[in-house]
């Protein structure tokens, strides 16, 4: 839509004495029955107020706000259409399958908000081509930490579709490794002779003092025998005659270890109230026999379930394999045998199979590694001939191994393989800022059973069966129009609001990734069939206002390109999108139902957001038109201190808390500078690559360094904030054409080790000259501060002390 | 306060609201003592009695001295017939034929016809309340 000419205020001197009349006949019918002239004279005073008054309000009309949207009017301006809102949603499918065409055609599968009293039914539609869907459900969620598994699946209540989310809670210890036994099944001819010898190595077992560990044998049937083991410490304590609750003192338990093996069972003191401070959370002391543990000090009346926590972890598997060692040579005679070992996780195992598949598997290292990991399982109700698809919220880099988990038990030889497939930053449920949701696809099988996930610990979230969309339904229109001239004509739509090439770069200016980018150029906007010659996609060649509903046929694009359309030429308007703009936000959950045609598959039995949508806005408002093209208060920056302050504003509170250095070419020029590292040899591609190209810039080139002090900065983060200072400078460059070009790189956070340490203001520094030590970077590189030279692209953020020999 | 029941109050508390007569004589005058032009918002509104202003007074000026009055009145008073509309020369008070001595013949002539003389409107106008006689200097 054109801005429009400003209103005037002025006030015209005959509305005003015609409604003067009005009152008067109103008031003094008589008086007012006939025409006046300036010949009475109260009509005369009349009159002559009213033309001061049109002649005083003319002049409001010369403020220079109005002025200059009438310049803008009078230029042409345009309101920048609106911009659709984005999120992403889960489905619940009845079956397996993929939402073919879900993107490019109307009356497929629809996604709707409720009608509210304050808010209008919203509508939001598929973006990516043909998303994988299938039934799967979200079983588990656990976290390891410290080679202990904990239980970390948030309560969901009464959340819609909650079987497909899975929300990192407060973690708890998980009792799935408290009933695990190791059986080691023997095939004999006679079992009950088998069955005898493994009594006997029991009892000389019990004699060594390993009394956390528990035996049975037993006939299993006429071929077999079995021995269970099973980590008890609760047995460890009763063969010292504890009876589980404590009498006040110490406690002490047998603690033998097994032949060939140092391994006992992970315990601590629990930090129950009623224990010593000094007690809670150590290990037991060695007690005063050979092979026992100790408790002192404990208050009697304490259960043992009080006074010690075991670890849940399960039996190492090269425990496993001692405990047959030590059996069997107690009893030599069975050293003849190799038994067939199965472990099994007792009670757990019916809702955690998976997990005694891991063990049983040898993935348990794969799960628990330095740092923790989030293990996630997803079960698959219905395994298809589709990927699964994965959204994972919280975590920067979306690091996904995924095991899995056979129908018919075991786990697949080889990891599958994991396909990144967008991302999109949502307003985390904190309501603190913006969390990144990656989605992730996994080859699954009609084999598998089920995915166990190992991810890293910092996400926060899983859902199944995310699919990227946005509040750009189709609009079905099916007008056919004939054009009759060969001149622009216009033609108004259905609806104001529509989505047009305009409002997709408009969303593109937003902090989107680029997956995200790429599938909304990819996303077909528009469609006009024209008789007898190729349709109009995306209206190519055909001028059309967002803002303002209409398009015109044979007048050019934004790119300036022109779809001839003779006369007689008939179009066919099949369908556009529209967008509800800023009302297309949507909170957590409000998109709920699905509509499509009864045969269509796969069928969705529902769908919900389980996060917020963003990224929504209102068509431009003649006001912001008016600031955005003639706004004075956007000065221009000539000082680098004025770079970074227009960069900060251009990156918006994403980038709050980073670091945004510029350095202007006196900088550059006139001290001498080092980028980090400082030895170019340890440096990868793109530091060699920035060192010569700040050599060769000369002073139309702004160097700008962003990052955080606390890490590395987001690979994809530095590509939107490197996007958005281009196009900064790109602007500024149509107002200013001294800066021509900008370097955007990384920032390094360095610590500086020292005995000295300088009195320096803020952090972090470039400046370096007069200290004295060694720079050190995340990565272990090291250098001596350099003399004398400043450093561009890194700075200190903190001090440290040399720890020994090898810091000094 | 009472809410007033004619605008055309006149200003002081004194004076009394102006009869029909005089409120007709008041309108006349204002026609033809308004210059046009001197109202902004009417440039239009008057009678333009000021180019008659150094004219000889011959038949023909003053006929159409009198078109021109005849025309505002009725422009600008539509609600008010001009019956008779009629201007006639007067000389001034204290003007004598006889010829000075110091004055040649020829412009004793012309002092004859007189250098200045005024200019008397005599009006006949239809009102509402029948036909109201109004005669006027134009040269005051």
């Amino acid at each position: 839509m054109r801005i429009r000419p400003p209103d005037s205020l002025k006030l015209d001197q005959d509305e005003l004495l015609d409604a003067l009349r009005e009152r008067l006949a109103e008031r003094m019918p008589g008086w007012s029955d006939r025409e006046r002239s300036p010949t009475d004279p109260s009509w005369m005073l009349v009159e002559e107020a009213a033309w001061l008054v049109e002649r005083l309000s003319q002049q409001l009309d010369d403020y220079p706000l109005a002025v200059l949207q009438q310049f803008v009017h009078m230029l042409g301006g345009r309101l920048l259409p609106a911009r659709p809102a984005m999120g992403f949603l889960v489905v619940q499918p009845r079956e397996a399958g993929l939402l073919k065409g879900a993107h490019a055609r109307p009356g497929l599968w629809r996604f709707l908000s409720s009608q509210t009293e304050e808010r209008d039914i919203i509508e939001f539609a598929v973006v990516e081509p043909d998303p994988p869907v299938q039934p799967a459900r979200v079983d588990a969620l656990l976290r390891t930490a410290g080679g202990e598994l904990w239980t970390a699946l948030a309560e969901q209540g009464d959340e819609p579709l909650a079987a497909l989310q899975g929300r990192l809670g407060d973690p708890e210890r998980s009792t799935a490794f408290d009933d695990e036994r190791i059986e080691f099944r023997l095939n004999a001819s006679n079992p009950e002779s088998v069955r005898q010898q493994l009594e006997q190595a029991i009892e000389v077992v019990i004699g060594q003092g390993i009394g956390w560990l528990r035996l049975q044998a037993e006939v299993e049937d006429d071929r077999t025998a079995c021995l269970t083991a099973a980590i008890d410490v609760s047995h460890a304590f009763a063969q010292d005659g504890t009876s589980g609750v404590a009498d006040g003192g110490s406690l002490s338990a047998a603690w033998g270890q097994l032949e060939g093996s140092s391994w006992t069972p992970p315990v601590r003191v629990s930090t129950h109230r009623a224990l010593p401070a000094a007690l809670r959370g150590q290990r037991p002391l060695p007690g005063k026999s050979p092979d026992t543990i100790a408790i002192g000090d404990v208050p009697a009346g304490l259960s043992l379930d009080d006074v010690l926590e075991v670890a849940a972890t399960p039996v190492p598997a090269e425990v496993v394999h001692a405990i047959w060692r030590t059996v069997s040579q107690a009893e030599t005679s069975l050293l003849a045998f190799t038994p067939r070992v199965r472990r099994v996780l007792g009670k757990a195992e019916s809702e955690l199979g998976w997990l005694g598949e891991v063990v049983r598997g040898g993935a348990w290292p794969q799960l628990d590694r330095p740092g923790g990991r989030l293990v996630v399982h997803v079960a698959l109700d219905a395994p298809g001939a589709v990927p699964l698809r994965v959204a994972l919220t919280g975590a920067k880099e979306p690091v996904v191994d995924a095991l899995g988990v056979l129908a018919s038990g075991g786990l697949t030889a080889e990891p599958l393989p994991v396909r990144r497939v967008w991302s999109l930053p949502l307003p985390a449920p904190s309501g603190e800022g913006l969390e990144s949701v990656h989605t992730v696809e996994i080859d699954v099988g009609s084999a598998l059973s089920g995915v166990v996930l190992v991810l890293r610990p910092d996400v926060r979230g899983v859902f199944v069966n995310p699919i990227l969309t946005i509040n750009a339904p189709f609009v079905r229109d099916g007008r056919r129009l004939k054009v009759s001239r060969a001149v622009p004509e216009t033609v108004r739509l259905l609806e104001q609001d529509l989505v047009t090439p305009a409002s997709r770069a408009r969303l593109a200016e937003e902090p989107l990734s680029a997956s995200a980018r790429a599938l909304l150029a990819a996303m077909p906007l528009s469609r006009l069939d024209v008789v007898g010659a190729t349709p109009i996609l995306d209206f190519e060649g055909v001028e059309v206002d967002g803002s303002e509903g209409t398009m015109r046929l044979n007048a050019p694009d934004q790119e300036g390109a022109v779809r001839r359309l003779d006369p007689g030429a008939r179009v066919r308007v099949a369908w556009y999108r529209r967008t509800d703009g800023a009302a297309g936000e949507l909170e957590p959950g409000a998109l709920g139902h699905v509509e499509q045609p009864p045969r269509l598959r796969p069928s969705l039995l529902a769908a919900t957001n389980p996060l917020a949508t963003w990224f929504g806005g209102d068509r431009e408002t003649d006001e912001a038109c008016r600031e955005r093209i003639f706004g004075p208060a956007t000065g221009l920056p000539v000082m680098p201190g004025d770079w970074e302050r227009v960069l900060r504003q251009a990156l918006r509170g994403r980038a709050r808390e980073w670091v945004v250095r510029v350095w202007g070419h006196a900088e550059r020029a006139l001290i001498d500078s080092a980028t980090w590292p400082l030895d170019l040899a340890m440096g990868d591609m793109h530091s060699r690559a920035l060192a010569n190209r700040i050599s060769h810039a000369g002073p139309e080139t702004l160097l700008v360094v962003i990052g955080i002090t606390d890490g590395t900065l987001d690979p994809e983060e530095l590509s939107w904030a490197t996007l958005v200072i281009e196009r900064t400078v790109e602007r500024l460059r149509q107002r200013l054409p001294v800066i021509r070009e900008v370097v955007v790189t990384r920032f390094w956070p360095l610590t500086l080790v020292t005995e000295h340490p300088p009195d320096l203001p803020g952090s972090p520094w470039f400046d370096l000259d007069g200290c004295v030590g060694e720079l050190r970077d995340a990565a272990g590189r090291r250098a001596p501060v350099p003399r004398g030279r400043l450093l561009l692209n890194a700075g200190v953020v903190a001090v440290a002390q040399p720890l020994g020999e090898g810091d000094a | 306060m009472d809410p007033l029941d004619h605008p055309a109050v006149p200003l002081g508390l004194s004076r009394m609201p102006a009869d029909t007569a005089q409120a007709v004589a008041t309108r006349v005058r204002m026609v033809l003592e308004t210059q046009p032009g001197t109202l902004p918002w009417r440039p239009q509104f008057g009678c333009d009695l000021e180019r008659f202003v150094g004219e000889p007074a011959t038949t023909h000026a003053v006929r159409n001295l009198q078109r021109t009055v005849r025309a505002s009145l009725e422009r600008w008073l539509p609600e008010i017939q001009v019956r008779r509309c009629e201007i006639r020369l007067q000389r001034p008070l204290g003007h004598n034929d006889t010829r000075p001595r110091n004055v040649p013949l020829a412009e004793a002539a012309l002092v004859r016809l007189g250098v200045q003389t005024d200019l008397v409107l005599d009006l006949d106008l239809e009102t509402d309340e029948g036909v109201l006689g109004i005669q006027a200097n134009l040269s005051s």
